[in-house]
């Protein structure tokens, strides 16, 4: 069996068995390392015109990352400033990127998990008496947007996060190797793995009882 | 978890299943409920990431977008007016200042107020800087620079010791009831004296 990319291109485009496809133009690649160097270098020479541009361009992924992974879109929001509060400190300690896109996304990451850290030290106290359940689903979801909320949830950070990227931001497993420095095939395996894993605990939790 | 079949619906949805291949998975898919139960947790999934998405790109962004530009004016502030350590100092404590002031006071959700708050600190301080670099041509350190190191002579020392001395000793030996006395007057009546004032192991 070869390796799965499931945003391909190469995917048709029919829908049997009421199978919902992303189709290619959906995936959107936001990762173009030669271009984004550039962008950042101007930004860093005082250039507020590129600054305005990358917002354009990775505004909208990190906050999708974050949302998902935090599961709270007024936390992906302070995420995201926090994110560009830092960019723009830069200014002041220039530095040479060879990935910017992947520093952003870097950046992102390491605060949503700053963020999941301190929320393991500290409990809510709405969460007490209702722990079983997804303690912060948004109002006005479908059911099977809160199913996959809580399959999502179950999985390990490194597997929900694969996911969220591929699903939520449309970034290919070429481009989420480059963000995470893996080899596309250790991510693509890993993606494959989590996406049964997700399979199955929806499978298990749709299932009547 | 049987695994052939995930790795097989994986292939289908990739289109990596060649013909044969994938009239052979739609077979199979019309007998094998486990593979039934996957399909139809895969379509839950798109469907479910699909109506999220949409959902999510209706937010609005505008809040970020403002605070970008409220980061970007301040830091081209700074960055035009100083370069020295002292701005940067002052600008980064103002930034601080600013951020615990505007979590605290204000109470504007996200970072808007903070930064806003953070950049009016920030043009004060530069403004000051600026204002007083330029009514000053030559910059005075705040420190004093000490040209010679004092020394005092050797009389002022042994005077200044002879008049601390007994002070010192005085106040050693003020008692509890001495103290009192000073602050309160004559309001503690002295102690009778000891008929056999000698202590009994003498």
């Amino acid at each position: 069996m070869s390796n799965i990319a499931y945003t391909s291109s190469e995917a048709p485009s029919s829908s049997e068995y009421g199978l919902l496809r992303e189709s290619p133009q959906e995936s959107n690649s936001t990762l173009n390392h030669a271009e984004d160097v550039a962008l950042f270098q101007r930004f860093m020479q005082g250039d507020d015109s590129a600054a305005i541009i990358m917002f354009k361009k990775f505004n909208r992924s990190i906050f999708l990352y974050a949302a998902k992974i935090l599961n709270s879109t007024e936390q992906a929001e302070d995420i995201c400033q926090e994110v560009w509060e830092r960019i723009i400190a830069l200014r002041s300690k220039p530095k040479q990127l060879v990935n910017p896109g992947g520093f952003v996304f870097t950046i992102t990451r390491n605060l949503c998990f700053n963020q999941l850290q301190s929320r393991k030290r500290t409990v809510r106290l709405d969460s007490i008496s209702e722990q079983s359940l997804p303690s912060s689903i948004m109002p006005g979801m479908t059911s099977a947007e809160e199913l996959v909320l809580s399959a999502l949830d179950a999985l390990r950070f490194e597997d929900r996060e694969l996911l969220v990227l591929n699903m939520y931001c449309g970034y290919k497993f070429d481009e989420i190797a480059a963000i995470l420095e893996l080899s596309p095939g250790a991510v693509w395996t890993r993606a494959s793995r989590a996406r049964a894993k997700l399979r199955d605990i929806i499978t298990k939790l749709s299932s009547p009882l | 978890m049987n695994t052939r079949n995930h790795l097989m619906l994986d292939e289908y949805l990739a289109g990596k299943l060649e013909k044969g291949e994938k009239k052979k998975f739609l077979d199979r898919l019309e007998s094998d409920e486990d593979l039934q139960r996957l399909v139809e947790a895969e379509r839950i999934i798109k469907q479910s990431v699909i109506s999220d998405k949409q959902e999510l790109d209706k937010i609005d962004h505008s809040g970020t977008y403002a605070f970008l530009m409220a980061g970007l004016a301040a830091s081209a502030v700074v960055a035009a007016t100083s370069t020295t350590a002292v701005a940067a100092s002052k600008s980064v404590s103002g930034i601080a200042t600013a951020k615990s002031i505007g979590a605290t006071v204000v109470n504007i959700p996200g970072k808007i107020g903070i930064w806003s708050l953070a950049s009016s600190v920030i043009a004060s301080a530069v403004i000051g800087v600026a204002s007083y670099k330029l009514s000053s041509p030559e910059p005075k350190h705040l420190v004093k620079t000490i040209s010679q190191k004092v020394v005092p002579s050797k009389d002022t020392i042994s005077a200044s010791a002879t008049e601390n001395e007994p002070i010192r000793k005085r106040k050693r030996n003020l008692r509890y009831e001495d103290l009192f006395h000073d602050i309160y007057g004559n309001v503690i009546e002295p102690k009778p004296t000891p008929i056999n004032a000698e202590s009994p192991n003498q």
